[in-house]
């Protein structure tokens, strides 16, 4: 299947009018999503769901934290496997995005990069990379899985939910709190073909990733690692 | 009197598959053929393993186009847990006349319940309390959530009960124990709140839109625990809102009786709907009325503006059903 090809028309309604979705098109053909100009929610959902392919739905929501209630960006995956490997978290000198695709993101705080066409920049301080930042959840626990040795064929669709936090212009501290956020704000699940062992090994060790959820498919039962953080969070709003 | 007169629910349905799901079959993970005798069959999740967007088209097409399936997500306990929220324009048509799964069809020995447009022209007996049929419609729409696909012998059965040639009968299939399962039983929402009005005598008539939110908390591949968790969904976590016209003491009268909690389920209430489907010989026929109530139902009365309650969740059946016998916080 051409993870790439199903993602293009994602990115495409960006191209339709970019104005809309606080997007130019550069001199150079990179698409600016939020360095020179602001970039916006839209534009970070469209984005998202380009780099999932289209398997899988790509909602804003909310999460509460103590008193405030916060947007999320929430994944609903289809072929987690899949839309990880091939395009959410494949990087090929720097740009993110299928083999395939004609588009791809980069995370950059200046309009530099040159000889590549259709790709998308945002600085690390924009809307669009706190979006992208927050959907990594759920593809680092696909990745996270994988690595302690589920097979890909096994792991069959995902859940994920991330708080959209913006901090600071200082780009250093954007990426001290999106760390932050991925560490100790997250809710990823997966749904798995499984045993109850190897899934609770699993989580076991899951203490740097909010919450992960197991779910295996087979026997029925959910096993979770790690746990939101509320009150680590909230020293986010002092 | 038809307020959808001109409108085909099968048509509607079948324009859907042929614009939106043939073309995104591959990305959907779905498979559609033809059986030999000239049956369509959509297999949303037998011999496939489709998910998320598979299951908000099944549910989209099962409402013949008058709703709309969105997933957000529900504190439930401590867990923020995937939700389906479902809205419905001409819910009692939707429903009633569509979406509901009161079309039974023996076959060897067991009885097998279909759903979705097929029903408007069939006429089942909730599809005629619908101010609504689909009799000219030529070619039809029926779902089945069942653990094989009906073989030829039978499929060409239901063709003739619904008055179709084979080939002009599509006939769209999914096991319980799939994601698709889950999200589809999750979305009968309102589904399983209008027939329970009916039940009561509430006056159809005065019902003008409708919306519900289901928690998706579990999938496994087990038939029979699948079944279990996903009508916990509904039976203990969904939430209907009715937005109806008329006088408040024609709701007022039914809150006590119109939910799973109601005085006569004391029994049920609180047991998962595993065991009460067992002790009903597994067979939704057997299911006493009553039992299949909704866990809370909404009325905002938009000829008086006031709003009424009835019914409420159960988070310990929801949690349980979530975190599996043996699951839970692993340390």
């Amino acid at each position: 299947m051409k993870i790439g090809e199903y993602g293009q028309a994602y990115f495409r309604e960006i191209l339709a009018c970019p104005i809309k979705f606080g997007c130019t098109i550069t001199k150079n053909n990179l698409i600016d999503a939020g360095v020179d100009n602001i970039g916006g929610w839209q534009a970070g959902k469209k984005i998202v769901q380009g780099l999932v392919g289209g398997l899988g739905e790509v909602t804003f929501d909310q999460m509460k934290i103590g008193e405030f209630t916060i947007a999320t960006i929430d994944l609903f995956l289809d072929k987690p496997v899949q839309s990880t490997r091939e395009s959410f978290l494949h990087n090929v000198n720097g740009i993110i995005g299928a083999d395939d695709s004609d588009f791809g993101l980069t995370i950059s705080e200046n309009l530099q990069l040159q000889n590549v066409k259709n790709v998308f920049v945002a600085s690390s301080t924009s809307i669009v990379a706190s979006i992208y930042n927050g959907a990594k959840a759920l593809p680092l626990l696909v990745n996270r899985v994988l690595a302690a040795g589920i097979d890909a064929e096994r792991i069959m669709w995902g859940f994920g939910t991330a708080p959209v936090i913006l901090s600071s212009d200082n780009t250093n501290k954007a990426l001290d709190v999106q760390n932050f956020v991925l560490a100790k704000g997250v809710i990823a699940s997966l749904w798995i073909k499984g045993t109850d062992d190897e899934l609770i090994a699993i989580a076991k060790v899951a203490n740097d990733c909010g919450e992960i959820r197991l779910h295996n498919i087979l026997s029925g039962n959910t096993f979770i690692g790690g746990k939101v953080d509320e009150e680590a969070m909230l020293s986010l709003f002092n | 009197m038809n307020p959808l007169k001109g409108y085909s629910l099968n048509a509607a349905a079948l324009e859907m598959i042929e614009k939106v799901i043939i073309p995104k079959q591959e990305a959907l993970g779905i498979e559609i053929y033809q059986q030999k005798n000239g049956v369509h069959i959509l297999d949303f999740g037998i011999n496939t393993d489709p998910g998320w967007i598979a299951g908000k088209y099944f549910t989209e097409l099962s409402l013949g186009g008058l709703g709309e399936l969105k997933y957000t997500k529900l504190k439930i306990g401590e867990y923020y847990m995937p939700a389906v929220e479902i809205i419905v324009d001409y819910p009692v048509i939707a429903e009633l006349s569509s979406h509901d799964a009161f079309w039974y069809l023996g076959y060897a020995g067991a009885k097998q319940s279909f759903s979705g447009p097929v029903r408007a022209k069939i006429q089942d007996a909730y599809a005629k309390k619908a101010p609504y049929e689909d009799l000219k419609a030529e070619k039809v729409l029926a779902f089945c959530q069942i653990s094989h696909v009906p073989c030829e012998e039978w499929t060409s059965q239901l063709a003739a009960d619904a008055g179709v040639a084979p080939e002009n009968f599509y006939l769209v299939v999914a096991r319980t124990g799939t994601l698709v399962g889950a999200i589809h039983i999750a979305a009968r929402n309102v589904e399983q709140t209008i027939p329970t009005l009916v039940d009561k005598g509430f006056d159809l008539s005065t019902i003008v839109y409708a919306s519900g939110i289901t928690p998706v908390i579990a999938s496994v591949e087990d038939e029979t625990e699948a079944y279990g968790v996903v009508n916990d969904n509904l039976l203990y976590g969904q939430e209907t809102n009715i937005y109806c016209r008329c006088a408040d003491v024609d709701i007022i009268k039914h809150l006590d009786n119109l939910c799973l909690n109601q005085p006569g389920n004391k029994d049920v209430y609180g047991m998962p709907f595993k065991d009460i489907f067992a002790s009903c010989d597994n067979e939704w026929c057997n299911v006493p009325r009553p039992w299949d109530a909704p866990s809370k139902v909404n009325f905002f009365n938009l000829s008086t503006g006031r709003t009424f309650t009835a019914g409420k969740h159960h988070e310990g059946v929801l949690v349980q059903g979530f975190l599996g016998k043996k699951g839970g916080r692993v340390k």
